[in-house]
């Protein structure tokens, strides 16, 4: 008769012997693969969310000011940048500083910048939903700036004050209007602690009027202060980084702060990995343990089966074969049960707004390859572990086996 | 008629309380085809140790055992473990006292464990040895289903389901009722009339009387071997 459905034949008989390693192996995989499935689903978001997000992608390019010889951050500047390999878009930035006046008498110094795409800051509290891109006229500033709350400004008119240029190194004070229309969170501080969002005419007005420059002409002779040079991928970051500075521009990346992923994740994804490692011993000792009592208690069948001509290999192969069914069960099992607690845990996670975002879709299973090479491991652990106890009993010899002819 | 099954000067000793014990000494012995041999004796005797020797599942210590194998007589003395178990697997079949079927598995299936042939045609071996032995509507049922007559007959069908020349069976009558003693000895006689060896180890008298050949071992040593010539007896 063949080994291997004398083997299955026998799981199906002896299946209530083998219930305690089976449920004690599909539990711990079922955790196992829970842990995993979330840790990668939040892993999954956090790659496209986070370090594929345009800022992740953004190369930050100054102006030259102590290189001569290269060209001004202008729109030419920026459409040569463009057609470096691997950029996606040139988003530009100009600043200029200019104050609000509050109600109760205080002054606020910020600098009014235009707003790239690539790096909006997150508002807090706003007029209406989409803020970008604002309308002439209108600021979003730090909720709070140099000790003064300006989230209650949000929907008013306040009085501004910008500078006109008289000779270099003396300006005279413009009195004029803005509406607040936002604030944001001021820990976001990707264009200076103090940066207040204007619209791009805006800001290009009060720039050209500080410098002394005409309006039309501010752009092709000053140019921006920053151009943020956005990369097709986040791989192609440092690519794209080293061809600007090549062309003499300074240029930075944000990358490399974003990197650090959440610690959270990162706990996570340990205690999956941890549970790995305790799935592989529970699964090995549990193949240990039962093989080696059911081997016991199977002495005198080893026996009968040496005595009608098993040879020693075949007895070793049928028991190891049923150790491995019993964990290819175990392992689908662990499966299915580990889809429930995934979901289960996902639905429990999505209570936490923070956490939200990271679990998002109902079956939380890892990828299928690393599923599948999960459930392969756990088939191989428990065959493994049932190796020394099934040779040992594969090894008696029929006589010995048998003692109760 | 042919020697299948052949001891020549068996020797086995036992240690037993920092002394050996002999149990078999110089013993030869022939069992031959076509011819039912029974093996008596007393309790201790060493009957089922020469039996096991003979069946190849131990080894003697001395002197070697010689079985008719599909190309001639094979001198078993030296083989390994695999070879011995293939040498059990086809030449030879075993029927033992409490039966040794596999509880968790039909009597079909029981029969089928040794099966060396082809897949395809075991199962309808396996059928037909079932009904020989008179228990073709049994063979769904596991072992615990049947009455101690009926796992013996399963045992015998489970013994010839690879064809073997020779039969080796241990008390083989010990836990049955007379009717089913006397239905097991007949299909004994028939495989003995089919040229087939039959080695019967017994202490029960009326097995014995139905033997063709009757050795009697004491304390280690055949002392008598006497032919009985009642081929055909059958109670």
């Amino acid at each position: 008769m063949n080994v291997f459905s004398l083997a299955l034949a026998n799981v199906l008989a002896l299946r209530r012997r083998l219930f305690g390693l089976v449920a004690l192996v599909s539990v711990a995989a079922a955790v196992c693969l829970g842990a995993l499935g979330i840790a990668g689903r939040a892993q999954g978001v956090t790659d496209t969310g986070v370090k594929e997000s345009n800022a992740n992608r953004s190369i930050t390019v100054d102006r030259p000011a102590d290189r001569p010889g290269t060209a001004p951050l202008t729109d030419r500047t920026a459409a040569r940048l463009a057609k470096l390999p691997h950029v996606e878009s040139v988003q530009h930035r100009a600043q200029v500083s200019f104050g609000v006046l509050t109600d109760a008498g205080d002054t606020v110094l910020l600098y009014a910048t235009t707003h790239r795409p690539a790096l909006t800051p997150p508002i807090t509290k706003s007029v209406r939903e989409d803020l970008f891109p604002l309308r002439p006229g209108e600021i979003v500033t730090p909720a709070t700036s140099q000790g003064v709350d300006l989230s209650a400004l949000v929907g008013q008119d306040v009085e501004t004050e910008t500078t006109r240029f008289v000779r270099p190194g003396e300006g005279t004070g413009v009195t004029g209007h803005a509406r607040l229309v936002g604030v944001y969170d001021p820990t976001w501080q990707l264009d200076n602690p103090d940066a207040a969002y204007a619209a791009d005419p805006t800001v290009i007005g009060w720039a050209a009027q500080r410098s002394g420059e005409p309006e039309k002409n501010y752009l092709a002779t000053i140019g921006y202060d920053q151009l943020t040079v956005v990369a097709r991928t986040a791989a192609d970051v440092p690519e794209v980084t080293e061809a600007v500075q090549r062309l003499g521009y300074p240029a930075v990346t944000l990358q490399q702060q974003l990197d650090a992923l959440p610690a959270v994740l990162e706990m996570i994804r340990v205690v999956g990995q941890v549970l790995l490692g305790v799935l592989g011993v529970l699964a090995f000792v549990g193949a240990v343990t039962v093989t080696g009592a059911l081997s016991r208690q199977r002495a005198q069948e080893i026996g009968i089966l040496k005595a009608v001509g098993f040879r020693t290999r075949a007895v070793l192969t049928m028991l190891v074969v049923e150790m491995a069914v019993a964990g290819a069960v175990a392992a689908l099992l662990g499966t299915v049960l580990g889809a429930l607690l995934g979901s289960v845990a996902a639905a429990l996670l999505r209570g936490s707004a923070d956490l939200a975002p990271y679990v998002e879709g109902w079956v939380l299973l890892p990828p299928p390859v690393t599923l599948l090479l999960l459930l392969a491991l756990t088939v191989l652990v428990v065959a493994a572990g049932s190796l020394v106890p099934a040779r040992r009993a594969a090894r008696m010899s029929p006589t010995d086996a048998m003692k109760d002819w | 008629m042919n020697a299948l099954l052949r001891a020549e000067g068996v020797g086995k000793s036992y240690p037993l309380r920092g002394r050996r014990v002999d149990v078999l000494r110089e013993v030869d012995l022939t069992v031959r085809g076509g011819e039912i041999t029974a093996l008596v004796g007393h309790s201790g005797s060493g009957k089922t140790t020469l039996l096991h020797i003979l069946g190849l599942l131990t080894q003697p210590d001395s002197g070697r055992v010689v079985v008719e194998g599909a190309d001639g007589p094979v001198d078993t003395s030296g083989l390994g473990d695999d070879a011995l178990a293939g040498l059990r697997r086809r030449r030879l079949g075993f029927v033992f006292q409490s039966y040794n079927l596999l509880p968790q598995h039909s009597a079909l299936r029981n029969v089928l464990l040794p099966y060396a042939g082809r897949r395809a045609e075991g199962e309808e071996r396996a059928r037909t040895l079932l009904a020989r032995v008179g228990l073709a509507e049994r063979a769904d049922h596991l072992p615990g289903e049947l009455s101690g007559g009926e796992q013996q007959r399963v045992a015998l069908a489970r013994a010839l389901v690879n064809d073997p020349p020779a039969i080796l069976a241990d008390e083989p009558t010990g836990n049955l009722d007379t009717d089913s003693e006397e239905l097991l000895l007949g299909l004994f006689r028939e495989l003995a009339d089919e040229g087939r060896a039959v080695l019967l180890v017994t202490h029960n008298p009326a097995v014995s009387e139905f033997a063709d050949v009757v050795h009697r071992l004491e304390r280690g040593a055949l002392v008598t071997s006497e032919t009985q010539r009642k081929k055909g007896s059958a109670k």
